[in-house]
């Protein structure tokens, strides 16, 4: 993109790249110049929310992107990628703080089965195979290990995957292979007991007609 | 962790959307700056960007960030076009 506003003080992507690894005053310009930008963005991304904040934010960010200029593909405005790392690292902080002192085990538990299904009593043989997938799945969930789990219960109780993270010892994308792992998992199981995604979807419908 | 029968309601209502190649948050949030700048500029997309956008569509901390990123880059963003 060669198009720059003044935000980006008219440095084109590997202008950035080059003063901000620059030593003395060309690359203590760029620095100041990138921090003052994530904290203009951040103030318009989070207002009030994150009030002073947005100072230390910006430094954690910018420390960041100082470290992973390599990673910068050149896709996009380079100051683009260095405020999605600032959103980033700024939710990831006000979650964390959001979430202090809740363990997984504090979790509440998901009640709200009456939102996900039809309204009225379903006939006898869609009693019959939602049952029937209920046990498959349950049974499945008893095979899959505690980890995995935790982390499929921590998702659907409403913690972040980088929480649950915290909580397991572990980052984000190890988070995400464990829930998808299980997820697969899970998946197998209920496909060798016979229950395709249509069976499941009819049986937890309102649809007219019998089973697929 | 026990799950409660309302939660396996839940994890059955989009158990069968797992694919084997789904990307993680990190990989997306890698692209939320070319995805951000095609959206505000109302172009088209590479297959990774879509990709990533459908990510961000089914994911929501990945889609709170993302919204976050367009109101930043909101006022430093190219014209249309």
């Amino acid at each position: 993109m060669g198009s720059t506003s003044g935000q980006d003080e008219g440095r084109g992507n590997e202008a950035w790249r080059r003063e901000l690894r620059a030593a003395g005053p060309e690359g203590e310009a760029a620095r100041r110049d990138l921090r003052a930008l994530l904290v203009a963005g951040l103030g318009r991304a989070f207002g009030a929310r994150a009030g002073a904040q947005v100072e230390d934010f910006a430094q954690e960010a910018l420390v960041r992107v100082l470290d992973r200029l390599d990673a910068f593909r050149g896709d996009s405005r380079f100051t683009t990628w260095a405020m999605s790392i600032a959103v980033h690292v700024a939710h990831s902080e006000l979650r964390r703080a959001h979430w202090k002192g809740t363990s997984l085990e504090d979790l509440a538990a998901y009640d709200e089965a009456g939102a996900l299904l039809p309204e009225g009593a379903p006939d006898a043989e869609r009693s019959l195979a939602r049952a029937r997938a209920l046990a498959a799945l349950e049974g499945a969930l008893g095979q899959i290990t505690d980890r995995q789990r935790a982390v499929i219960a921590g998702e659907l109780r409403g913690m972040p995957q980088e929480e649950i993270g915290r909580r397991l010892g572990v980052g984000r994308n190890a988070v995400y292979k464990l829930g998808h792992d299980a997820r697969r998992a899970l998946l197998r199981a209920l496909v060798a007991e016979g229950l395709g995604a249509d069976d499941v979807r009819w049986a937890f419908s309102g649809e007219e007609g019998g089973a697929p | 962790m026990k799950l409660t029968r309302a939660e396996m309601c839940l994890l059955l209502s989009f158990l069968y959307e797992t694919s084997d190649d789904e990307i993680t948050c990190d990989d997306a949030l890698e692209g939320f700056a070319a995805l951000a700048e095609a959206e505000l500029r109302g172009g088209g997309v590479s297959a990774r960007t879509a990709a990533i956008a459908e990510h961000v569509a089914e994911c929501p901390e990945c889609a709170e960030e993302y919204a976050s990123l367009l109101a930043a880059i909101a006022a430093a963003a190219p014209p249309p076009g």
